[in-house]
């Protein structure tokens, strides 16, 4: 019964252990990676019930693709790849610290046997010259050699890219340092965002998930917003906020952000993420131009919300609702996005109390007018609303640990890959006053590199006695 | 002055030559053949290289100023020259001696660079705010050298898949068969153009996630491009495990190699165009 566990336990511990299992992980992440670029993530559960069914809104909730990447299913499957490569690991050490440590100095025929790579040839020279020779040539091509004498024999050992064999420990080390960096981030920072009108100071953020309020301890104030474009066009060459931070009533930092130059203040970054307009106390200039007599034209300013008198006349115009970005959605008028880049007001014509009628007015087209066989002639000159800055807030304690990590697996994966543990053993052998060499050698990896290399340095040796 | 945009159109005819020559070269087992067309298409290169550095100049005279990487055409045209450059790297390793592996090379530079001109409009455009920054450079040359590699093995692999069928077959002498380089050689090839694509790709995705956490405020998003890059990476990571692997070596891995290159594909292309998401330009 016992033995009959322990067999279990070993076959649970063999693939665990497996290569198999990395491959098979590997490729079934891959697979289940192309779920969630396919079906859209965290949407709203209407979107889901709109774009597919209501069915298969359940089936893909009861299986977690709605947020795929953080399901437990997919980080057990992380997990359990972080097992196996810690495993294998662990496994394959001892072989390789062997490897490590032992040193065969001396070449016997076992080894020479065994050695990929050999040559040999007589030399009239005898082998303590040679073995001087040998040493410095070695020393300069290859790696400085270590000398044995025994009985009449020397035998010259030199070695290159000892500590490569531990690159594939290093990178399988870097993933582990790469994911509990994103552990870190995950567990003790926070994503949010902050909405800020110039002049206006705020001391918090909207969690992105939660959509929670948390205070940040210090207050962030918009000292100013402004966005250049390039020349003659619409498309924004870069978006610039002058932020102040405000920790206990003292000024302790201002700087301007863009686009990929954040603001950092205790730990915590700041991004430049999007801006727009505010409707809110915006002003409007309207023009109002007589249909009789074009020349009376005069321009008014009111508040959003509120009504001026055409003057002589007992007509009022109310600017009932504005658009920063007018377009029609099935059949309602919406704003396409919070920039004015197609500003809209209706404007509610009133007389003797009376709803006349009500009109849209657009800043960008100003002859498109509903109101022209009206007495009046309504235009929208412009609106002067707050731009208001958009910021990223995010803190994450763990990046520091990312960073290291991906360091690690870069320098690995060159040491594994593009280094090789090459190793050269050369005997020096006398014979009635004559030599006999024999070169061999070996790389654990790269191995037609090292046979050209092995071919060049045989040729060196092979001048040498000359 | 010559434009960059019309030297892009005289490449095209360049790698065009160069894939008859190889073609022909394949046909006629001429070894004259293979060095012209391998001058023809390294002076092609040389004058690709030459036109991306003048459109860089003159994305400056046009008062925009930036490194042609960013939209699909300039991507494209960078992901050609990428292709040819690894295809030249291999033939100094390997003593200008891998001519199967130029007439696979060739035809597929050509056919990026002919859909880059053709397909794509080619006036340099101005940058949206999230692109200018350095890191642009590090992460694009990084990631496009390692589709460059990809499509190399990509063609190493499908050339192993072919030659090892006809090898277990038995392969008459003097065939066109027998002129391939052996299936070991084409196996080992691959590895080699895969690790380097591979270490590409891996400093690709890092470089892509320290942009990302400098202009977005994470490192990591899960935005389909880099799953994309991931599942990528994910299958080569599988490739070179299973070459450890008794019973996966020789054709499994070559079909790996050849499923790594649809993902690659797919990351480019397919993310863009079927998809949607952050990286909306290229």
């Amino acid at each position: 019964m016992a033995k009959e566990n322990k067999t279990i336990s070993a076959m649970v511990l063999d693939f665990f252990i497996s290569l198999k299992l990395t491959i098979f992980l590997l490729i079934f992440l891959a697979l289940t990676s192309i779920i969630g670029t396919v079906i859209r993530q965290n949407a709203d559960p209407s979107w889901y019930i709109h774009q597919y069914s209501q069915t298969s809104f359940r089936i893909f909730s009861a299986l977690d693709f709605l947020d795929l990447y953080h399901s437990w299913w997919f980080l057990a499957l992380i997990s359990l790849l972080s097992l196996n490569l810690t495993a294998c690991s662990i496994r394959r050490f001892p072989v390789t610290w062997k490897r490590f440590c032992q040193k065969k100095v001396l070449m016997d025929d076992g080894l020479h046997k065994s050695l990929p790579n050999k040559e040999s040839f007589g030399s009239k020279i005898s082998p303590e010259i040679l073995n001087q020779r040998y040493c410095r040539l070695l020393g300069k091509v290859f790696a400085r050699p270590v000398t044995t004498h025994s009985k009449d024999d020397y035998h010259l050992f030199s070695e290159k890219g000892k500590y490569s064999i531990f690159g594939v420990y290093v990178v399988h080390f870097s993933i582990l340092v790469i994911l509990a960096g994103s552990m870190v981030g995950n567990f003790f920072g926070y994503e949010g965002y902050m909405q800020l009108e110039e002049g206006q100071t705020r001391e918090g953020i909207y969690l992105k998930n939660t959509k929670h309020f948390k205070k940040l301890g210090f207050s962030v104030r918009c000292d100013d917003f402004k966005v250049t474009y390039y020349k003659e066009s619409k498309q924004p060459k870069d978006y610039k906020s002058i932020l102040t931070i405000i920790d206990q009533g003292e000024e302790v930092l201002t700087k301007t952000i863009e686009v990929n130059h954040p603001l950092r203040y205790r730990g915590i970054f700041f991004y430049q993420s999007n801006y727009g307009t505010t409707t809110r106390n915006g002003k409007l200039i309207i023009s109002v131009t007589p249909q009789k007599d074009e020349k009376k034209s005069k321009r008014y300013q009111v508040g959003l919300g509120e009504s001026f008198q055409i003057e002589g006349t007992d007509t009022w115009v109310k600017a009932a609702r504005f658009i920063p970005d007018f377009m029609i959605d099935e059949g309602k008028v919406v704003s396409k996005s919070n920039k004015l880049l197609n500003p809209a007001v209706e404007l509610v014509v009133i007389k003797d109390q009376v709803i006349q009628y009500s009109t849209w007015a657009f800043q960008r087209y100003p002859s498109f007018h509903g109101s022209s066989k009206k007495e009046f002639d309504l235009k929208l000159i412009d609106f002067q609303g707050s731009q208001y800055t958009g910021l990223q807030v995010a803190k994450d304690p763990g990046v520091m640990i990312v960073w290291a990590g991906c360091i690690l697996l870069i320098v690995g994966i060159m040491v594994t890959f593009f280094l090789s543990h090459q190793r050269i053993w050369l005997r020096i052998a006398a014979k009635d006053k004559k030599s006999l060499i024999t070169l061999a050698g070996s790389a654990n990896k790269n191995r037609e590199d090292f046979e050209r290399k092995f071919g060049k340095l045989a040729n060196m040796i092979k001048e040498a006695d000359k | 002055m010559i434009s960059s945009t019309s030297i892009f159109e005289g490449i095209i005819l360049f790698y065009l030559f160069s894939t008859v020559i190889y073609f022909a070269h394949l046909a006629f087992r001429s070894s004259i053949l293979h060095k012209i067309g391998l001058v023809v298409l390294s002076i092609g290169w040389l004058f690709h290289s030459g036109a991306i550095i003048l459109r860089w100049v003159e994305s400056y005279q046009l008062g925009i100023g930036h490194v042609p990487l960013t939209n699909f055409f300039e991507s494209m045209v960078f992901f050609s020259w990428a292709i040819v450059l690894i295809y030249l790297l291999l033939e100094c390793k390997y003593g200008f001696n891998v001519p199967t592996i130029g007439a696979f090379a060739s035809p597929l530079a050509f056919v990026v660079i002919f859909i880059a001109v053709t397909s794509f409009p080619s006036e340099i455009q101005p940058l949206v705010p999230a692109l200018q920054s350095d890191w642009l450079i590090y992460h694009v040359v990084t990631c496009f050298l390692a589709y460059g590699a990809f499509a190399v093995a990509f063609g190493a692999s499908i050339l192993f898949l072919v030659k090892q069928r006809k090898e277990k077959k038995g392969i008459r002498e003097g065939s066109i068969m027998d002129f391939f380089p052996s299936s070991d050689f084409l196996d080992e090839l691959t590895y080699k153009v895969i690790i380097i694509g591979f270490l590409m790709l891996t400093i690709g995705i890092i470089t892509g996630a320290a942009w990302a956490y400098y202009a977005w405020g994470r490192y990591w998003g899960w935005d389909p491009k880099e799953t994309w890059s991931l599942i990528t990476w994910f299958i080569y990571a599988a490739f070179l495990h299973a070459r450890f692997t008794r019973g996966w070596r020789g054709k499994k891995v070559a079909i790996l190699s050849i499923i790594g290159f649809l993902a690659v594909l797919f990351t480019y292309l397919g993310v863009n165009l079927v998809l949607s998401g952050l990286h909306s330009y290229a």
